[in-house]
């Protein structure tokens, strides 16, 4: 692949990385026959963003890698990579300094090395160059579709701000209830902490304020801000609308924008599952819900039904998604596959799990939150047998004194 | 008991917003104590050397208030005491700032969830003529009857030597930076409007020197002069807000015992009474 930027477009493409490196840790970057996905998931698998830049973003643009030692038009490949999103913000770290002194920008992703190597061209003939070493991988898909929401409403990314202004920067998850003719934002408190203990706010917005509002389903979706507000970062700073759709508590949101013929983007969150009416089931449910996204993250209550793991198969915790994971989609083992299509949805309600209570050793019941974290984590002292391993017989120190 | 009190000036609400800032960044709880006339915010902080400092704020609602409606305890006790969570309406206070442009803010005493809260709902334009409501409820506990008394209003002191203080903005930069030297400096005033801060370590002795301070008032018969030790941590704490511009300021030394910091505004008075520290 190879592509070369203006300096307007560079200043695009590196708001965009920065809102992707808020997002996930490792950027995917694939060239495609009508432009350039950056592609990123975060850590917890609970959200997916792309960025699609189509070809008139660029000046010049040609997705194949071409075999430059022996022209071989057979071989024509595109290559699909991934790289830490360390290495690539470092390029685009200070978009101050990208706009006052770059003039244009090169891309490649030559076949015979591997490396992605990026040169700007900037003012007073200098010239940076970067080689970045990626990683080949699979692609990272999600497969949604636009017009299949319940919900649908979208206004300025700076109304979305100004909103989100009344929340106090540490809030983690804000609860959207729609209604016909309102968006309810209110804080969502943490199961484990008495609410009335806590700050409570509630910001009501009306239909009347949106450019466009279309709710078909009241409902309540309940998602992590973290990723809005890098969403937000981006579009507000570039002037955009957002388009918000969702569908019903525990179904994944999606918010898009674009910009004419240039480039568009996707954003696919989570929500957290709603809690069911029997306690029994409800409590299995959200505890192996919960366990889904093991997330190096403190804040752990982020999954959704729906979004299948990203895990392989190996990983014993989340069983239940595993066995949702084989019915919904084949998956390529390395890749994280991530699909939301609403028709599979269905397959997707916790009623399995009561089913496979008996399957379920103690050890294999994903960590539910308090006492019976503290079981899990402890759970090798709580076994009934202690695992008899072998000891090696040989003696390294002997006892100084012979036994009496 | 029920509170409900509704303010419409935007100038209002931002002074409002203001104090309830500088209260939170005071101590950990704080006391609200409402009457059918003012409102009173009572930080006492925990002893740390010396006996407790007191930050004592009261507003008179008729400034504040364009509606205003209180019933309290009982009818002998009309008055209402409760205690919050320094921290939570901290928290709050950054969205509150968006405030600054609301149409009017609502303060409400209310029942969620089974326990009482404070209940602010500020209502804010939008775009085209819309308004956006937006409500925050923070939880207060009610202080018991029996406890009142812990918070009554400090007797008006007999200060040996009382000035005007100088500009907050000078104070403040220069106890910021003494700060970093000792935990305590002395001030010193004397009647002919000069005020010093002294700030004492091993190495070096440091100190300010504020002069043609308007001289309040001075005891008759006692000393010309008056000095107490206190912790600088504090008093930068308090002089942080300076952005309350106050009308102005009056130091009242008591030699040895006590500093009394009064900001004066049409509306509100905020008191601050920092014990003196005995070391010697």
């Amino acid at each position: 692949m190879k592509c070369l930027l203006d300096a307007t477009s560079v200043k695009v493409l590196a708001r965009a990385i920065h809102c992707l490196a808020k997002i996930g840790d490792e950027l995917h970057i694939e060239p495609t026959e009508n432009g350039l996905t950056l592609k990123t998931v975060n850590a917890s698998k609970s959200a997916y963003s792309a960025f699609n830049f189509h070809l008139p973003f660029f000046l010049d643009f040609c997705h194949i890698s071409e075999n430059t030692i022996q022209a071989d038009p057979d071989e024509d490949t595109v290559i699909k990579c991934k790289l830490p999103m360390k290495s690539i913000l470092s390029v685009f770290r200070s978009i101050g300094s990208l706009e006052k002194s770059v003039e244009t920008c090169n891309i490649m992703l030559p076949l015979l090395e591997a490396l992605l190597i990026i040169e700007f061209k900037c003012k007073h003939g200098i010239i940076k160059h970067f080689n970045l070493r990626y990683f080949e991988c699979e692609s990272v898909e999600a497969e949604f579709c636009k017009s299949g929401y319940a919900s649908k409403f979208s206004c300025s990314s700076r109304f979305y701000s100004e909103t989100l202004l009344s929340f106090h920067s540490s809030t983690q998850e804000v609860t959207w209830s729609l209604a016909m003719d309102q968006v309810h934002l209110s804080n969502h408190i943490d199961d484990e902490i008495d609410p009335s203990k806590c700050v409570r706010t509630e910001v009501t917005l009306a239909k009347d304020e949106f450019v466009d509002f279309n709710v078909a389903l009241c409902t309540q979706v309940t998602f992590c801000l973290k990723e809005l507000r890098a969403i937000l970062a981006f579009a507000e700073a570039l002037k955009l609308d957002l388009d918000c759709r969702m569908e019903g508590a525990g179904q994944p949101v999606l918010f898009s924008l674009e910009k004419a013929n240039l480039y568009s983007a996707d954003f696919l969150l989570a929500t957290l599952t709603p809690v069911l009416d029997s306690t029994a089931t409800s409590s299995r449910t959200t505890n192996n819900q919960r366990k889904n996204y093991v997330s190096t993250q403190s804040d752990v209550s982020k999954h959704s039904s729906p979004v299948p793991v990203l895990r392989d198969k190996a990983d014993s915790r989340t069983v239940s998604c595993v066995n949702l994971q084989t019915t919904l989609v084949p998956i390529v083992s390395e890749s994280p596959c991530h699909t939301s299509r609403l028709d599979s949805l269905s397959l997707i309600e916790p009623q399995p799990f009561p089913a496979m209570e008996d399957d379920l050793d103690l050890e294999i019941q994903p960590p539910p939150p308090k006492r019976a974290r503290a079981r899990y984590i402890f759970q090798n002292c709580l076994k009934a047998t202690q695992e008899l391993r072998e000891r090696p017989c040989e003696v390294f120190a002997p006892d100084s004194e012979g036994d009496e | 008991m029920k509170f409900r009190g509704k303010m419409i000036d935007p100038n209002c609400i931002k002074q409002f917003i203001g104090i309830l800032g500088c209260m939170t960044k005071l101590g950990k709880s704080c006391i609200l104590r409402i009457t059918t006339t003012d409102l009173y915010f009572i930080v006492r902080e925990s002893q740390t050397i010396s006996a407790s400092p007191l930050i004592w704020c009261a507003l008179d609602e008729g400034h504040f208030f364009s509606e205003f409606g209180m019933e309290g305890l009982s009818t002998v006790d009309n008055e209402i005491y409760l205690e919050f969570v320094a921290e939570n309406v901290a928290r709050t206070l950054s969205a509150l700032k968006v405030s600054g442009t609301a149409k009017s803010v609502k303060i409400k005493l209310t029942k969620k969830l089974s326990s009482p809260c404070l209940t602010f709902e500020i209502d804010l334009p939008s775009g085209t003529n819309h308004s956006r409501l937006v409500v925050h409820d923070i939880p207060v506990n009610l202080v018991p009857r029996r406890l009142w008394n812990d918070y009554l209003e400090p007797e008006a002191m007999d200060p040996d030597i009382s000035v005007h203080m100088p500009q907050l903005r000078l104070m403040k930069s220069i106890v910021e930076r003494m700060k970093n030297l000792a935990n305590m400096a002395t001030i010193h005033v004397t009647s002919e409007g000069l005020l010093t801060l002294t700030v004492e370590t091993e190495a070096v002795s440091v100190t300010s020197h504020f002069d043609n301070l308007h001289v309040e008032k001075k005891s008759i018969g006692k000393e010309e002069e008056a000095s107490v030790t206190i912790e600088l941590k504090r008093l930068s704490n308090f002089l942080g807000h300076e952005q309350l511009n106050p009308q102005k300021v009056v130091c009242d030394v008591l030699q040895s015992k006590l500093m009394h910091l009064n900001f004066l505004s049409d509306s509100y008075t905020l008191q601050y009474f920092l014990p003196g520290i005995n070391d010697q």
